[in-house]
């Protein structure tokens, strides 16, 4: 059983603070802390699924944008991306727009899985919603992504974002190994000068 | 040098101080070999330095060995390869040098501008040297030399003098375009090198593209291929870009602002990011050891493990040694260790490899970093009770099997116990084998339970003394006395936090206090626990889903009350004395009082988790201490469940160590349990019968008490099952008991077990249920061993059998069934399902009876006819007892117990032919067992007694009729018939039931009997009912035969014409014959017969094939020509004899049915192919028609030529 187990490359994306590292917590270890710390570089967990026959290696990337540059090295070979944004705060949508972007341009696998999750949904109910579910909703509807509001604090709709994407992944397919042709975004590569061997 | 952090993972000394020395050049770049002996420096003025590194008692110290001034400018980088005695120098002029270790004479590589250089050492191939230059401000250039050993080199180094250096061979070299001013580093990555060129990190594979191909470089030239792996942004930009090679794991870390990314050969992040932001100072450089990554900062060094990411010792600079900000700071890890180097100084074999030293360096400082043995660290850190941190390293040497950690798993469950963490110590405890750690260790913690194998094993486990850090193991008691005196409420709250019942109030506990709540004196409370008290009554019963142990742990409690007053009563002295200081006693000792039971309870189902796992391992000492202990413990957790079960399994428990302690419980279960277990059944039996009579009765609810004694009742009855546990002569003098208390359990007993039936016999009441049990126990083993019945056996069970089903319904008794007046008929067969000639003879319906469906008497069992089916079953085909069952001998679901007895009885009967009939008759006649007399008959051969029973006493005409066909021939028939006609005096004849036999026999009964039997003044309405169905029954009968007759009389003449027909087409051959067409004689040719209507073309195959049949026998000449031929449609040559045309498929269908169906299934006259055949027939032979004989030359012009139709070719004749 244990070693049917495919193993599934993960990265989550958003906005700092839009609570990444906590629905990650919350998922791998059933966990919340209120004043998490910002991550730095990238945190990475591993997490199994085993009902689903998933190991989900699990990259929680830093949202400060001065952390922006590593993002590629994190989504690059992913098999899923969760774009999270707060749902309390309309900058953190914008934000996961471009990411979502970001993933369609540099990231070549056709058969990549996105999930948007707009979190803190908890805080939604005492009036400080700023993205109206039904305008992420559609939005997700017509870029073809998953899409959630989840509470880390309140631990609604975790296990069935991670679920979900577990179902989506491909059957029995090898761990994407990094299928080439990342596109730095600040820096395009050169291109070498033409061999002239022969 | 201060240590900020607990955790001891490197130890620092300065090494050099060259702030006063007379050449005050500072240090560019440091070296350290892997051992820790040799210490490289290179100085600003292009100065070489070797150093001898001195580990003494005091310290480290290096002293000079060697100084050179080897290049023009300051030396930039010193690489060692120790184990080739070479030296790798850079300087700031761009030269590199390859140095012989000994001499550090040398050659310069032919090379320039370069700024940076690694080393590798490949498994198995000579050191890789790679080396960056920068020709020019747009590009790197990268190139890589193999340095092959002397001897397998070609021209050695001109330079050489003593020695030969290893000649750098060119393997590869690739150029990357970089604006960026400066390399900062560079290591190799497995295959690659990780750059570091001002703020980028790039990836180089100078060999080409890796496998996985991610390269973005496509179309690189000579295969080298390049990429970014990151730039460092803006904003991170604050802390300079370095990184560091883990050379064991092929990865390396890039340092980009607060982060530390550590990425694989292909450059994908590996890990969790290495945690920088504490630093509180800027890296100014890396190294990384073992699993350790240590960043120099200006005001540390920072020892990180590379695992969780996170700094785990801090090595602080001494004041006065601080480097100046911003000043450049080197580190060096031990120079690379080559396959075949020995350990690298103190260092352990670390998770990513070894832990070598470390040179840090500023301009005028050098210090040593020296890892500490895991082993050390972790004594350190167990000696501090620093228990997280240390279990981290203990994990890791238990993993990698070292032998220290088995010690200081042991070490660390010792000091656990003392601070009474007793779930953490177990979990220690369960990872040392018993070479390690022996349970019986822990014995000084129950004095009073293990006095009698302390002293023989005394001398033994004093020794074990680990690191030496814990003191002796005292009482358990005195153990969580002195902790709970040592710890103060605050402590216990941060431990314990579901406990915050702190009133605040300090615990100042005297030692004198603390010692008397010592162990009990002596072990004279053998009754009671160690504790004597139950914990919080949350055990009771343990779950006991029988609720056997409630009542016992009940007591248990009852006493541990007890126990705890003699406890406080011990106490009330110190305590009165404490009252004149404190507030408060009273909440104080109940706080303490709430504490140690909760200590208690965890120390208890730790070290019984502990004892259950640890008694299996094999090399466990003192075993029958362990278990007696173990089961004392479970005792004193109030588990009578698992004592018992604990009781059940193999042990060694010292029965007469814990027999008055679970006496005293009122656990005789499990006292009689392990007495089982020991083999002493005696003792356990009594016990056992004891509690299930009611004598022992533990103090509970009569509700608990039944299910002891159900419990003590079944565990009786498994243990006299058992043949070893029990012997026979136990069982036999018990089974008079089990007999009075269960005859149930009596029975499984007996039937378990092989037993001399003379010993068991006497001791069964007769008639009993248990009785005739066992004896058709006793038959079936007898059937099954294959041994020759026993007569007497067989008698025996049949006559208890019989009185048993008397006993149990006494109605039986009376010779008739008070049913008699309603004549009994079971399911009589459906009509429709008999064959044959009784179609539709129904038998007479007759008062009180219904035909189908009706009641049944005899048997529930409904499903099946008890008519046999078909024409006449074959004799003997259906047992009797069956047959007066109803079907089946097995009771059906619903049977009763009286009907599955009557069933058993009738299938003994039939069975057993060992039996003594005349006795088993006797005890059966004039009672009501009826059906079981027929079989007894049947047996008998009495077959006019069983058919008066069937048909007279039982009123069953049906069974009767079966009963006859399966035993009588046909012509005794008549005797049954007779019998309803004249059943005897006093009886009235059975006119129903003489119809009902008519209807079904009628073959071979004649009805004239019953019209004769009829009383001559019988009126004719009342004979009316009796004639007519007869009457019936006879015209149809007549009908029917006239039917069949007449069908076989068609069917006759149809064959008749069949025949005609085949000799009509008989044709006769021979030599003389000649064609009609050619008049030629046929001779030996081949020719064809054309049958009439068909032309001589042959003008469709199966016409023609229908025509191969007959030929006259012809000259064996003619058989090759013919046969050759023959496969052409419509030809035959006649080598085969005159045969007669196969009947066709219907033909023989219809033959088949006349013979086996009796006309059933015959076609209406009209419909027969066979008259429509004989009609053709006639026709043919009416026109004189007769099959044409023609050669096979004429009939192929005539027909393959022409083609005539079959009426021109007929025409000719
Ligand atoms: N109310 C509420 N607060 C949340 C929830 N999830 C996270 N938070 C809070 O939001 C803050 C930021 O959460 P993080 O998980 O650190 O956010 P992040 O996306 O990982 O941030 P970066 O690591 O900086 O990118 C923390 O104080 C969390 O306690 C949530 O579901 N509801
Ligand atoms: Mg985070």
């Amino acid at each position: 059983m244990i070693d049917q187990l495919v193993q599934s490359k993960l990265v989550l994306l958003g906005e700092m603070g839009s609570g990444k590292t906590s629905l990650v917590q919350r998922f791998v270890r059933g966990q919340y802390y209120e004043n998490q710390e910002s991550t730095i570089g990238a945190s990475f967990f591993t997490k199994a699924i085993p009902e689903k026959h998933v190991k989900f290696e699990i990259w929680d990337t830093a949202g400060q944008e001065r952390y922006h540059s590593l993002a590629p090295m994190y989504y690059r070979g992913a098999a899923a991306a969760i774009v999270v944004y707060d749902v309390t705060h309309p900058a953190s949508f914008d934000r996961a727009k471009k990411w979502v972007l970001e993933l369609r341009q540099n990231v070549q696998n056709p058969n990549l899985i996105i999930a948007l999750v707009g979190n803190k949904v908890d805080l939604a109910e005492d009036g400080a919603r700023q993205v109206p579910e039904a305008d992420a909703r559609t939005y997700a509807a017509e870029t073809g992504l998953l899409f959630f509001e989840a509470s880390a604090k309140t631990n609604v709709n975790v296990a069935e974002l991670f679920d979900e994407v577990a179902d989506r992944l491909p059957r029995a397919a090898a761990p994407q190994q990094p299928a080439g042709g990342i596109q730095l975004s600040e820096q395009p590569t050169p291109v070498p000068a033409k061999s002239s061997c022969c | 040098m201060a240590i900020a952090s607990s955790r001891t993972a490197f130890t620092a000394a300065l090494l050099l101080d060259r702030r006063h020395a007379a050449n005050t050049a500072a240090i560019t770049a440091v070296a350290v070999d892997q051992a820790g002996c040799r210490l490289y420096l290179g100085l600003e003025d292009g100065v070489l330095e070797e150093h001898a590194i001195l580990h003494s008692s005091a310290g480290v110290r290096a002293s000079l060995a060697a100084r050179k001034h080897a290049a023009k400018k300051a030396i930039l980088s010193i690489q060692l390869l120790a184990a080739h005695g070479l030296v790798l120098l850079l300087s700031e002029d761009g030269a590199a040098q390859l140095l012989d270790a000994e001499t550090l004479e040398g050659q310069h590589l032919p090379l320039r501008h370069a700024v940076a250089m690694c080393v590798a050492m490949p498994p198995g191939r000579p050191p890789r040297l790679a080396v960056a230059t920068k020709p020019g401000r747009k590009s790197i250039r990268f190139v890589v030399y193999e340095l092959v050993p002397p001897a397998a080199g070609t021209a050695g180094g001109t330079y050489s003098s003593a020695r030969q250096l290893p000649h750098p061979q060119l393997l590869a070299q690739t150029e990357v375009p970089d604006a960026s001013s400066a390399v900062n580093g560079m290591a190799w990555v497995g295959g690659q090198l990780a750059v570091c060129a001002g703020m980028r990190y790039l990836l180089v594979s100078p060999f080409g593209p890796p496998a996985g191909g991610n390269g973005n470089g496509s179309g690189g030239t000579a295969g080298s291929q390049w990429q970014e792996l990151l730039a460092v942004p803006q904003d991170l930009a604050y802390s300079p870009a370095m990184l560091a090679a883990v050379p064991e794991l092929g990865r390396a870390v890039l340092v980009v602002g607060p982060a530390g990314i550590v990425v694989d050969a292909a450059g994908s992040p590996v890990g969790s990011t290495v945690r920088l932001e504490g630093l509180g100072a800027t890296p100014r450089a890396l190294a990384s050891s073992g699993p350790f990554l240590l960043v120099v900062s200006e005001a540390a060094i920072h020892v990180f493990s590379q695992d969780s990411g996170t700094e785990v010792q801090r090595l602080d600079f001494a004041p006065g040694l601080r480097p100046a900000p911003g000043q450049t700071l080197h580190a060096a890890p031990a120079g690379p260790a080559s396959a075949a180097g020995g350990r690298g100084g103190n260092g352990e074999a670390g998770g990513g490899g070894r832990t070598g030293c470390v040179a840090v360096a500023g301009r005028r400082l050098v210090w040593l970093c020296m890892p500490v043995s895991a082993a050390d660290q972790a004594r350190e850190l167990l000696g501090l009770r620093e228990f997280e941190a240390a279990e981290e390293l203990i994990e890791r040497g238990l993993l990698q099997g070292a032998a220290w950690a088995l010690v200081a798993a042991a070490q660390a469950a010792l000091l656990l116990l003392h601070e009474c963490r007793f779930e953490e110590a177990v979990r220690y405890l369960d990872r040392c084998p018993p070479s390690t750690f022996q349970p019986r260790q822990l014995f000084p913690l129950f004095p009073s339970y293990t006095a009698a194998w302390t002293g023989e094993h005394a001398g033994q486990h004093r020794q074990q003394q680990y690191w030496g850090l814990h003191s002796p193991l005292p009482s358990l008691e005195s153990l969580i006395s002195q902790h709970l005196a040592s710890t103060t409420p605050q402590q216990q709250q941060q431990r314990f936090p579901q406990q915050q019942r702190s009133t605040g109030s300090r615990v100042q506990m005297s030692a004198s206090e603390a010692s008397r709540f010592g162990p009990p004196q002596g072990s004279s409370s053998g009754s009671s626990g160690l504790f004597g008290m139950d914990v919080d009554g949350s055990s009771g019963g343990a779950g006991s889903p029988a609720g056997s142990a409630s009542p016992a742990a009940a007591a248990g409690r009852a006493q541990g009350e007890a126990g705890l007053q003699r406890d406080q009563h011990q106490v009330e002295p110190a305590a009165a004395a404490e009252q004149n200081e404190q507030q408060q006693p009273g909440s104080r000792e109940e706080e303490h009082g709430g504490r140690r039971r909760q200590l208690q309870r965890q120390a208890w189902e730790g070290l019984v988790q502990y004892l259950f796992r640890a008694r299996m391992i094999a090399g466990v000492q003192c075993l029958e201490g362990v278990d007696t202990l173990l089961l004392l413990l479970l005792a004193d957790l109030g588990a009578a469940r698992q004592v018992a079960a604990f009781a059940a399994v193999p042990n060694q428990v010292d029965a007469a160590a814990v027999e008055p302690r679970l006496a005293a419980e009122q656990w005789h279960h499990a006292l009689a349990t392990l007495h089982a277990a020991r083999g002493e059944a005696d003792l356990a039996l009594r016990i056992w019968r004891q509690v299930a009579d009611g004598q022992l009765a533990s103090p509970a609810g009569p509700e608990v008490q039944a299910a002891e004694q159900r419990e003590a009742l079944d565990s009786a009855a498994a243990l006299l099952r058992d043949p070893v546990a029990c012997p026979e002569a136990a069982l036999l003098s018990n089974l008079p008991w089990l007999l009075a208390v269960s005859q149930a359990a009596a029975l499984g007993v007996l039937t378990a077990r092989k037993l001399q039936p003379a010993a068991v016999l006497p001791l069964l009441p007769p008639a009993s249920d248990v009785r005739w049990r066992y004896l058709a126990h006793l038959v079936a083993a007898e059937e099954a061993a294959g041994v020759p019945a026993d007569p007497q056996l067989h008698t025996e069970l049949a006559l208890q059998l019989a009185a048993a089903i008397l006993v149990a319904d006494p109605l039986l008794r009376l010779p008739t069934p008070d049913s008699s007046a309603t004549p009994r008929r079971r399911v009589t067969g459906v009509p429709g399902e008999r064959s044959g000639t009784s179609t539709g003879g129904r038998p007479p319906s007759r008062p009180g009876s219904s035909s189908a469906g009706g009641t049944r008497p005899l048997s529930r069992v409904g499903s099946r006819s008890v008519v046999v089916g078909g024409g006449g079953g074959r004799r003997g085909s259906r047992s009797t007892a069956a047959l007066v069952s109803g079907g089946g001998v097995e009771p059906a679901a619903g049977a009763s117990a009286v009907d599955a007895m009557r069933l058993r009885l009738r299938a003994h009967l039939e069975a057993s032919n060992a039996f003594d009939a005349a006795a088993v008759l006797g005890s059966l006649q004039g009672t009501g067992l009826h059906e079981e007399l027929v079989v007894l008959h049947a047996q008998a051969g009495d077959h006019m007694s069983a058919l008066r029973l069937l048909a007279l006493t039982l009123h069953d005409v049906a069974a009767a009729e079966a009963y006859a066909r399966c035993w009588l021939v046909p012509g005794d028939y008549r005797a049954l018939l007779h019998l309803v006609l004249e059943p005897g005096p006093g009886l009235e004849p059975r006119w129903g039931d003489a119809c009902y036999l008519i209807a079904s026999l009628g073959d071979h009964l004649d009805p004239q009997e019953v019209l004769q039997a009829l009383p001559p003044g019988m009126p004719l309405a009342a004979a009316a009912p009796v004639v007519a169905p007869m009457l019936r029954d006879r015209l149809h009968r007549r009908r029917q035969a006239a039917l069949v007759k007449n069908l076989h009389r068609a069917r006759l003449a149809a064959a008749a014409g069949l025949r005609c027909d085949a000799e009509s087409r008989h044709v006769a051959v021979d030599e003389e014959r000649a064609c009609p067409y050619c008049h030629l004689r046929l001779g030996g040719k081949v020719f064809v017969v054309l049958q009439p209507g068909m032309g001589p073309a042959g003008s469709s195959p199966c016409a023609g094939a229908s025509a191969t049949a007959q030929h006259a026998p012809a000259p064996p000449s003619a058989s090759a020509a013919a046969a050759a031929a023959a496969p052409v449609h419509g030809i035959a040559a006649g080598t085969a004899s005159q045969q007669q045309q196969p009947p066709s498929p219907q033909q023989q269908r219809q033959q088949q049915g006349g013979e086996a169906e009796e006309g059933e299934n015959l076609p209406p006259p009209g419909d027969d192919g066979l008259a429509v055949a004989a009609r053709a027939l006639q026709q043919q032979l009416a026109d004189n028609q007769a099959p044409q004989v023609l050669c096979y030359a004429c009939f192929r012009r005539l027909g393959g030529q022409q083609q005539p139709a079959p009426d021109a070719l007929l025409a000719p004749a």
